[in-house]
């Protein structure tokens, strides 16, 4: 039969396994002396120092909202950790753009610059706004429902088709975009 | 709205069989692209500038694993070439189903295999454009508001004889309203203060009197029918939702379990609960006082028109004013209200939250922050309610005012009337007390509207769920099968809960009637799906399952639950006795059954040691009772329901040993003679079973008995390892 399967150890159920290096509490620190990143294409890749085996990688961001550039786990192509950048400024500006460029590439949570308009139909609002990756119209069914506050300041909208805006600093927008955001919290 | 059919002016060199359009550029902009499959090459056109032409062209002989790759907003679908990966489109989550259904035919495309390509589901309203609610093809924007009216009227229709002694009863209450202030005018003229010669005094306090007793007999007229009214009223209203009410309870318990996965829990109770309770509101209070208002104001004005047509006119002058501003004050209120009682909830929520888990809270000593966070919310609560009750009333005040000019504009004009004109102190009496009467549902009128229409939107919802049909329906010439043998064959099955992610990947084998099969292999390999599609929670996409020979989907479906039985993983007990509990498949069971299945359970023992033994009232969800007190009443429960088939769904909470051997020997006899399907986490079970199939990524990947299977050295062999380890590792630790 599937004799031939990987013996990779899978937890089973899950249930933990019981390998000693992942119940390790302290993760690998990737730094300029132990990897290299550089980017292929669209992909981002790495190695370790004094290797060239260069390996496709992606990269996570551990605390999106309030750290977008610090604690930067790497990940292979099953999202299993290789190693975590405490800090992006670490690197040389070439290694940097690449894994910034990543990141640039997996977020694609259009953040809201200007609200220019809101208009409310039944449960539904309509929002017209003009976001980083340029202007945008979609749906917030259920708005007041659907408008979050994770973090003090920080709003995040989900519209009917599953998309997320999000605005980090909501007394960073002008009057009128406030004013119109305020009506729904 | 997307569309996938090519930008006009591209000219590809193959008839595409595949156009999708993406919502993303290259750069992560919003913007637009196509991706198009033709016979042999594959195209993304990209809208650059005026004219879209291709960014990409590639041969699709030298691609190969076309994949999605899962961003943080969207996604991306990626090819390899040459063994290099490359992206070819990105897009945001709202046309990742269709990159998901695109890449998979794509990959058998690129195999040489046939595909269809499904078509993209439509989850817009044709008519506005508007994204529909998740499930549903009602579109709330564009659904006739007059539609769900009807709907509504007719189940007024049983009740046909209420409804219209209520329509009478508010035409005369409202004919009586207008009657009151038209015998001011005689009292004024002809008793108080009479123009020119007045009757003899005898005279006028005679009809002092009658006057004054034909006002109280319309006021004792007014009360009787007013509470008439409200009875009949509030007894119509309930009598409708309560109708609405159970006959969506009924549709919810026949729904297919594919309406629930695709639903929060909470939103589907918040239709039973807040949606009819809201239309209940409406229809006892609400639609009585629209009915009554209009009619007011329509009486009032007539009357008020037949008077005096100028004077009217002077009165009708600040009515849009009126109306207008109501209207902003009821949404500037309706919002503030709303922040008011979300700060409610939020500080109920936080209350609830951390009273619930006090002791954590005090394990780690975090007391003064929760008061801290308590006073703030709390503190927030006080600042909101203020806010209220402020614009409250300021807008009332304003409101007030301008309704108030109307009436002193009938005061200048009607008095120099009375003075220099014709018209008479009753008459201009008559009239304020009409101008009064005139504003106070012209206020509530705009408020009303509002309360209707979203009222109309809770029907709408009710209505929404009554109408999706259940998935799993029973077919019109389903068979009867009151005695099954328990034959099962699985026939090349395969199923996704969503079409484009299959969960069972052309599953083929036959169990024979009274065979133990132990279904084993990592969570998400398919072992759950496998036992709904054998209950019929869900249909099969592709391949059939049969028993005793015979399609499931042609079986009667009450015969079917009548011979499948379930121990599930975790037992659900419901508010009741023990008993209840046992017997709730076959509730005229005996007493004697009920004992008899405990006993067979293992349960009977710990159940003498209650002190109201079999009628021990359990709490929700089996308060009272320990894990493996649950599972063993769960037991029992299938010992009664005595099926045919029988599935386990074994726990993999741990419990002592004790109670373990007491569980598995009442599973060994359980077993006995039946088909049984056990999701297997136990060695005992492993061992037990005629033949484990071992299920990895929805294909079976080993099937045998544990011996065999165990020298084979294959996928079970390596599970077994990873949980010796484990359970070494918790027998350590305990």
């Amino acid at each position: 039969m599937m004799m031939e399967e990987s013996m990779s150890a899978e937890p089973q159920a899950g249930q933990p396994a019981a390998d000693a290096e992942e119940r390790s509490a302290e993760p690998v620190a990737l730094l300029p002396d132990n990897a290299r990143f550089r980017c292929e294409g669209t992909r981002l890749q790495m190695a370790r120092n004094g290797s060239d085996d260069w390996q496709e990688v992606e990269a996570v961001r551990l605390f999106p909202l309030t750290a977008p550039s610090r604690w930067i786990s790497i990940v292979d192509d099953d999202l299993k950790e290789i190693g975590l950048i405490e800090d992006l400024a670490a690197f040389d500006r070439g290694a940097r753009r690449c894994i910034e460029d990543e990141l640039e590439r997996r977020y694609l949570i259009p953040q809201i610059k200007r609200v220019i308009s809101c208009r409310t139909r039944f449960d539904t609002a309509e929002w017209v706004v003009e976001t980083n990756r340029g202007p945008a119209t979609f749906l917030v069914r259920d708005p007041r429902e659907k408008i979050k506050e994770p973090l003090p300041r920080h709003l995040t909208l989900t519209d009917a088709e599953g998309n997320r805006y999000d605005i980090p600093d909501v007394e960073a927008l002008d009057a009128t975009s406030r004013r119109l955001i305020a009506e729904w919290l | 709205m997307p569309r996938n059919v090519l930008p006009e002016g591209v000219d590809l060199a193959e008839e595409p069989r595949l156009v999708a359009e993406t919502d993303l550029l290259p750069d992560g902009r919003f913007g637009r692209e196509w991706l198009a499959v033709g016979a042999s090459r594959l195209w993304v056109i990209a809208e650059d500038g005026e004219q879209p032409a291709p960014r990409i062209e590639l041969p699709l002989a030298e691609l190969t694993e076309p994949k999605v790759r899962a961003l943080v907003g969207g996604g991306a679908l990626e090819v390899a070439r040459d063994g290099e990966r490359m992206e070819l489109v990105r897009y945001t989550n709202a046309r990742a189903a269709r990159f998901g259904a695109v890449a998979h035919v794509l990959e058998k495309w690129l195999k040489g295999e046939e595909a269809e390509v499904p078509p993209e589901e439509e989850n817009l309203c044709p008519r506005c454009g508007m994204p529909l609610p998740e499930g549903t093809k009602v579109c709330p924007a564009c659904l006739s508001r007059s539609r769900t009216l009807r709907r509504l009227i007719a189940y007024l229709a049983p009740h046909w004889k209420g409804a219209l002694g209520l329509a009478l009863l508010a035409l005369a209450h409202t004919a009586l309203g207008l009657i009151p202030p038209y015998l001011q005018k005689p009292l004024m003229d002809e008793v108080l203060a009479p123009k020119g010669t007045p009757r003899p005094i005898d005279e006028r306090l005679g009809l002092l009197g009658t006057l004054v007793l034909a006002l109280l007999i319309a006021h004792v007229l007014m009360s009787a029918l007013s509470a008439l009214r409200s009875w009949l009223s509030a007894w119509l209203g309930n009598r409708i939702s309560h109708d609405i009410r159970t006959r969506l309870y009924q549709h919810l318990q026949f729904l297919s379990l594919s309406f629930y996965d695709k639903r929060q829990m909470g939103s589907v109770i918040s239709r039973v609960n807040q949606d009819t309770g809201r239309l209940q509101e409406f229809l006892v209070w609400g639609s009585q006082d629209l009915a009554t208002n209009l009619l007011l104001v329509v009486g009032i004005a007539t009357v008020l028109l037949v008077m005096n047509a100028k004077l009217a006119f002077y009165v009708f002058l600040p009515a849009p004013i009126v109306i207008l501003l109501s209207m902003t004050v009821w949404k500037r209120i309706r919002a503030y209200m709303h922040r008011f009682f979300q700060r409610w909830s939020k500080l109920n929520a936080v209350l609830n939250e951390t009273l619930t888990g006090l002791r954590v809270t005090k394990a780690f000593g975090q007391e003064e922050r929760h008061i801290a966070d308590f006073r703030s919310r709390s503190d927030e609560l006080a600042i909101s309610g203020t806010g209220v009750e402020r614009v409250w009333s300021i807008l009332f005040s304003a409101l007030s005012l301008v309704m108030m000019l109307g009436t002193l504009l009938v005061w200048y004009v009607g008095g120099r009337e009375v003075l220099f004109g014709p018209m008479t102190l009753g008459t201009l009496v008559a009239f304020l007390t009409y101008v009064g009467m005139f504003y106070q549902p012209i206020r509530f009128l705009s408020m009303l509207l509002n309360w209707a229409s979203r009222s109309l939107a809770a029907a709408e919802r009710v209505f929404e769920v009554m109408d999706t049909a259940p998935e799993v329906a029973e077919a019109e010439d389903a068979v009867e099968m009151p005695n099954m043998r328990g034959r099962v064959e699985f026939r090349d099955v395969t199923f996704g809960y969503e079409a484009h992610r299959p969960v069972l990947k052309g599953i083929s084998y036959d169990v024979a009637p009274g065979e133990m099969i132990g279904l084993v292999g990592h969570s998400g390999a398919g072992k759950t799906t496998t036992i709904n599609l054998l209950c019929r929670f869900y249909d099969a996409g592709e391949g059939e399952i049969l028993i005793d020979g015979q399609p499931i989907e042609t079986i009667r479906l009450a015969d079917l639950r009548r011979q499948i039985g379930i121990v599930p993983q975790d037992t659900f007990l419901f508010a009741g006795t023990i008993a209840e509990n046992i017997s709730y498949a076959r509730p005229g069971a005996t007493r004697a059954d009920i004992i008899r299945a405990a006993r067979a359970a293992n349960a009977h023992e710990f159940i003498i040691k209650k002190p109201d033994g079999y009628e021990t009232l359990l709490g929700e969800k089996g308060q009272g009772l320990s894990a493996g007190e649950q599972q063993r009443l769960a037991i029992a429960r299938a010992v009664l329901h005595d099926p045919a088939i029988l599935i386990l769904d074994e726990a993999t909470s741990q419990v002592d040993v004790e109670t373990e051997k007491g569980i598995q020997d009442a599973i060994d006899r359980l077993v006995a003679g039946r088909t049984t399907f056990a999701i297997a986490h136990r060695l005992s079970t492993l061992k037990n079973a005629d033949r484990l199939i071992v299920l990895k990524d929805g294909e079976i990947a080993e099937m045998g008995t544990h011996d065999e299977l165990l020298a084979a050295e294959g996928e079970f062999h390596r599970l077994v390892q990873t949980y010796r380890q484990v359970s070494r590792v918790s027998a350590v630790q305990r």
